[in-house]
């Protein structure tokens, strides 16, 4: 089974990174018996838009098949991001199937995956590399839904580049 | 001289991600996108209503000297359509850091810098059971958060282009 992207969303503070990261690495499930390893993420802090400023964060994680995938979003709503203060918690957290694609590691092949995603009206719910070797670089594409993801898969498949297989 | 992050908040909108890398593209020299991670995130408010922002972290190339301005310019000029912009365009310093491949290293890493406030965090990739990792901080930071790291013995990377 493909990996799938775990997408947070924090009212942005310092410090919540380093708390889903100890959360994931306690180990998550009744027992807290998985330890999670984090293989790729990625994020940042927004701009203050409307007075909020959000962080948002994307990780693939592994494991992360069936229960354990139920196990980390739980671990990560229950992680007390202000513990001495207001206790808060992570505003929104999910998991969306992930659309692995690997392109040339060369200035513009990127966005020319991303125009044939666009031209097919498919929303990218999140964009994460995976990684590069050989002069390629692996991308994870988020999709909300496995129906939009192998949309998307269809939609790649007409440019240059490699498009792995869902199962 | 290490790399920048380029991070970029847009208002969630559907195929901004498609116009930002064709903006980088288009400059001359073209712009290669290495590391990039992000995405929408959601928040519901107290009306009921959601506020969806999206947030992408870009490590570039070249992205030394001039490149950077264009760089920065291209994006704070992007048009996205409907009269709208990137609500926000920043750079500031990559520390590149090397941590073992499995749970609980990252934490340390991030334990490392406490107190100190991480503006992005990307994956660049991994080898061999070595992770690789950029950490953004403001340039004021930046000092302080290399010393951090190092004292903790994590591994930081030191990149001249």
């Amino acid at each position: 089974m493909p990996h799938q992207v775990v997408k947070a969303t924090v009212r942005g503070s310092q410090g919540d990174l380093a708390k889903i990261a100890k959360a994931l690495k306690d180990g998550v499930g009744p027992n807290h018996e998985t330890k999670i390893n984090i293989l790729h993420i990625g994020g940042g802090e927004s701009h203050e838009v409307n007075g909020i400023e959000l962080g948002v964060i994307t990780m693939i994680l592994e494991p992360d098949e069936p229960p354990i995938d139920g196990f980390i979003l739980q671990a990560i709503r229950d992680v007390d991001l202000d513990p001495t203060g207001d206790h808060h918690h992570v505003a929104h957290v999910e998991t969306y199937p992930n659309v692995h694609i690997s392109v040339l590691d060369a200035p513009g092949t990127l966005s020319g995956a991303l125009d044939a995603v666009a031209q097919a009206d498919l929303n990218i719910l999140s964009v994460l590399t995976m990684g590069s070797g050989g002069g390629v670089v692996d991308v994870g594409l988020a999709f909300e839904d496995e129906t939009t993801a192998n949309a998307a898969r269809a939609a790649l498949s007409g440019v240059n580049v490699i498009v792995h297989p869902a199962e | 001289m290490p790399h920048q992050v380029t991070k970029a908040t847009a208002r969630g909108s559907q195929g901004d991600l498609a116009k930002i890398a064709d903006a980088l593209r288009n400059l001359t020299p073209p712009v290669n996108i290495i590391a990039i991670g992000g995405g929408e995130g959601v928040l519901k408010n107290k009306n009921g209503s959601t506020t969806e922002v999206g947030v992408i972290s870009m490590i570039l190339e070249p992205d030394d000297g001039p490149n950077s301005a264009k760089i920065r310019t291209a994006l704070t000029d992007l048009k996205l359509g409907k009269g709208r912009t990137l609500e926000d365009v920043e750079q500031f310093p990559n520390i590149h850091i090397q941590i073992d491949d499995k749970p609980g290293e990252l934490k340390k890493a991030l334990d490392a810098v406490a107190g100190l406030n991480i503006r992005s965090v990307l994956s660049m990739g991994t080898l061999m059971g070595t992770a690789n990792v950029g950490l953004g901080f403001s340039e004021t930071d930046r000092p302080k958060a290399e010393k951090k790291l190092k004292d903790k013995l994590i591994k930081v990377v030191d990149h001249q282009h």
